[in-house]
């Protein structure tokens, strides 16, 4: 329950955090992913994998509105009965802290291999880690600030990236639209495992509560998921159309080598990578920012505490321990993968069952009061 | 008020304390002058270095059979020759007023430092021309990277492409080129009009580039097409003159990472661009006028391409149509009369049938060499996805499929101006 003065949350705010918690660290192996289960077809396994989010999104911001002043730890047990619903609540709290962890140990090993090779990756982890702690001490009002304000510094890298690269693509590239050899079973592996990506929407289900109309928070969700889904849609269609399918499933992290690859009209600047990575962090620490908010609250609701702020400093040790878990790269990418799958489970499968109940029960959450 | 603030700074503190020390970037400082940027790299097969003796290049090492990563069987392939070209910091004039005067940057070959080493791979290569510089090497710079011919044949470009695409410091558009002769050679140039030797291998590709001259096939482009299915890579191929200069000869022929074979001539690369749907032209022809002994030159600035794929019988059979735009720009002749709508037609036409016959000359080329650069294999797979997933599949069996798929061209030509003449 957000306290009712941090009900400040417009729309602009509550769009601006979908987006920027969206677009994060996956955007760098994006185009791989999508290249290998679809070649050619990559833009349309991305697609396909926007629009299952979006259905996720959409179940999670209809619960909100639902029961607008509740978070979605204190409406699952009105829903399904107190004790399942903790039970899925601290899978969610599991999730979501892993989800951190795995996150801000990608963004290291990208920092390591292509900038700071002789730094300790922990030490990145853990810097980048206790920075999102430190802010995640605050309020919902600054928190979903802080997004709207970080918003240009995360969209500008991408669409720079792709206005200037798409010269350089070849429609032959992305033809044919479903790839050779398609396999429905690659497509829709490829598909979940983009959907994957977008996981961090769920953080709507924060903000809702804190929302100053929660009725305009399924347009906030939609245009969120739009903006963000165009963008990662446009990432991969420029990768694949600069490099082909072929080669953009060899790069570890494609966009970054778009990045490489681009020039600055005039070639005042060789190369993008480094202005890109640069502005890069921004997009990783906002999304850092709200599965790490996210985990912190559903634990403050989840016993029942006023204050969420305990419980980020506790969380620290444990988020960072499991970003040290994966022994590799190539089973970091594994246990991303599998993780991001299992948690498809928790941000559009339990919804999906939360919404049939409610459906079937007629729960429903108090009227937010006017104004 | 005041303790209030106090205690927000007693919380700051530790924080700050332990996030500092962390984020100064102390690990990885490389102070610039620390660093040995090379700036060219060239590759040579073994035997090429060992028949001619190196020139005035300083005591180059003694290279047994041991490479520096303790491998004394290499293998996967022989021991290859290694000629870096490293900048020499203060040597280097930054701006266009400073060099001439002081500091000796005015002699090219004092600006960088040409060193050799030999490996099996190389990663295997640099390692063991670190072991000769005391600053770390460093490849953020490396701007033009020289194989020779020999080694191209023989080995291919996989262990190259590879350590490229690995190594996060190389860049994607560092210009990969292949040497009629010893690779080594064209580090040693020292062209009088730029004071870096590379810069001006560099600026030699960069301009023609521009010009329509060479078609953008850097670095990355040659690995993006080495696993196209449905094509075949290419690179500059040149060769040293008067050892100052370079000379685009044309353009080396690959089979994957394999080279096979060169362009027979020059003009050969305008073809190739013609053909893969290079807008802008920049070879002047000489065409002889139909009925006449005397010749015009026309030279082409617009060009316009579009392949598409029919088929009979289930097989396929392309179709190229292409047209051109350009001017007269030299007469041999006052015999010629280009005041005549009628002649400008019969040029137009002549000029359309020479281009017909270079582009056969061309094709039957890569059809000899089992090679598809033009990359017609990718229209198949992007346009007619049934048929490339039933009957063709890999880029082997394409190149099994290309020399007998029959190709039409049809060349269509305008000539616009005749320049600041009349006649």
């Amino acid at each position: 329950m957000e306290a009712p003065r941090f009900q400040t949350v417009t729309f602009l705010e509550a769009t601006a955090t979908v987006i920027s918690t969206i677009i994060g660290v996956g955007v760098l192996a994006l185009p791989r992913i999508a290249a290998e289960a679809g070649n050619s077809g990559a833009p349309l396994v991305t697609l396909l994998g926007i629009v299952l989010s979006t259905v996720g999104l959409v179940l999670v911001t209809a619960l909100g509105m639902r029961f607008p002043r509740q978070s979605p730890v204190e409406y699952s047990e009105r829903i399904i009965g107190r004790w399942p619903a903790r039970g899925v609540s601290l899978l969610l709290v599991a999730f979501f802290a892993t989800l951190t962890g795995l996150a801000a140990r990608e963004f290291a090993e990208v920092v390591v291999t292509s900038v700071l090779p002789r730094t300790p990756v922990e030490v990145t982890a853990i810097a980048m880690l206790a920075l999102t702690a430190w802010c995640c001490r605050a309020n919902l009002t600054t928190f979903a600030y802080a997004h709207l304000f970080y918003l240009p510094f995360v969209l500008a890298p991408g669409l720079v990236i792709v206005a200037l690269s798409l010269k350089n693509a070849a429609l032959l590239n992305l033809l044919p639209v479903v790839g050779n050899h398609p396999d429905a079973g690659a497509i829709a592996a490829g598909a979940l495992t983009v959907s994957a990506l977008f996981q961090g929407s769920f953080v709507v289900a924060m903000v809702i509560p804190g929302m100053r109309r929660p009725r305009r928070a399924m347009a906030a969700s939609l245009v969120g998921i739009c903006v963000a889904g165009g963008l990662y849609l446009a990432i991969v269609i420029a990768t694949v159309g600069v490099f082909g399918a072929a080669a953009t499933a060899e790069f570890l992290w494609p966009t970054l080598e778009l990045a490489k690859t681009t020039l600055l009209p005039g070639e005042v600047l060789e190369r993008l990578d480094a202005a890109f990575l640069m502005v890069w962090v921004t997009a990783v620490f906002t999304t850092l920012y709200s599965t790490y908010a996210l985990t912190a609250r559903a634990l403050r609701d989840l016993f029942r505490l006023g204050d969420h702020s305990l419980w980020v400093t506790f969380l620290l040790p444990y988020v960072f321990l499991i970003a040290l878990v994966p022994p590799d790269i190539v089973r970091l990418y594994q246990v991303i993968e599998w993780v991001g799958r299992f948690g498809l489970w928790i941000t559009i499968g339990y919804p999906c069952l939360l919404w049939l109940v409610c459906l079937l029960g007629g729960a429903r959450g108090d009227e937010p009061h006017a104004n | 008020m005041r303790t209030e603030a106090f205690r927000g700074l007693r919380r700051v503190i530790p924080c700050l304390l332990f996030i500092l020390p962390l984020v100064t970037g102390c690990w990885d400082r490389l102070e610039i002058e620390q660093r040995a940027t090379v700036l060219g790299l060239a590759i040579d097969t073994e035997s090429a270095v060992a028949e001619e003796a190196p020139r005035d290049v300083g005591k180059s090492p003694s290279i047994d059979a041991t490479t520096s990563s303790g491998m004394d069987v290499p293998y996967g392939g022989t021991l290859f020759r290694l000629t870096a070209q490293i900048a020499v910091p203060g040597r280097i004039p930054l701006g266009p007023g400073e060099g001439g005067g002081g500091g000796g940057g005015s002699r090219p070959q004092e600006a960088v430092w040409v060193l050799h080493s030999a490996g099996t791979t190389v990663n295997d290569a640099l390692q063991q021309l670190q072991q000769q510089v005391a600053d770390k090497l460093f490849l953020g710079h490396l701007r033009i990277l020289v194989v020779s011919e020999a080694f191209a044949r023989a080995r291919g470009m996989q262990v190259l492409t590879d350590f490229l695409v690995r190594h996060p410091e190389v860049r994607r558009t560092v210009w990969v080129v292949v040497s009629r002769g010893r690779a080594a050679d064209l580090m040693q140039t020292a062209p009088p009009l730029e004071r870096v030797p590379t810069l001006y291998l560099m600026s030699t590709l960069d301009h023609a580039k521009q010009m329509g001259k060479l078609s953008n096939d850097f670095f990355g482009m040659f690995a993006s097409k080495v696993v196209a299915p449905g094509r075949d890579p290419v690179l500059p191929y040149v060769e040293v003159m008067q050892r100052d200069n370079i000379n685009l000869t044309g353009l080396a022929f690959f089979q994957g990472d394999q080279m096979v074979g060169t362009t027979a001539r020059p003009f050969d690369i305008s073809t190739y661009m013609l053909l893969t749907g290079v807008r802008p032209g920049g070879y002047t022809m000489m065409v002889q006028v139909p009925g006449q002994a005397d010749t015009v030159m026309w030279q082409a600035y617009r060009r316009k391409q579009r392949v598409d794929v029919t088929f009979a019988n289930g097989r396929p059979h392309l179709s190229v149509q292409l047209h051109i735009d350009g001017n007269v720009t030299e007469k041999s002749s006052d015999r010629v009369n280009l005041d005549d709508a009628a002649v400008i037609r019969r040029i137009d036409e002549a000029v359309a049938a020479k281009t017909r016959a270079n582009i056969e000359a061309v094709l039957e080329r890569t059809r000899e060499l089992g090679t598809d650069p033009v990359g017609f294999g990718e229209y198949v797979r992007a346009k007619h996805r049934r048929y490339w997933d039933r009957a063709v599949k890999s880029k082997d069996r394409w190149r099994d499929l290309y020399p007998d798929i029959p190709v039409d061209v049809r060349v269509t030509v305008t000539t616009h101006r005749l320049g600041m003449k009349g006649r």
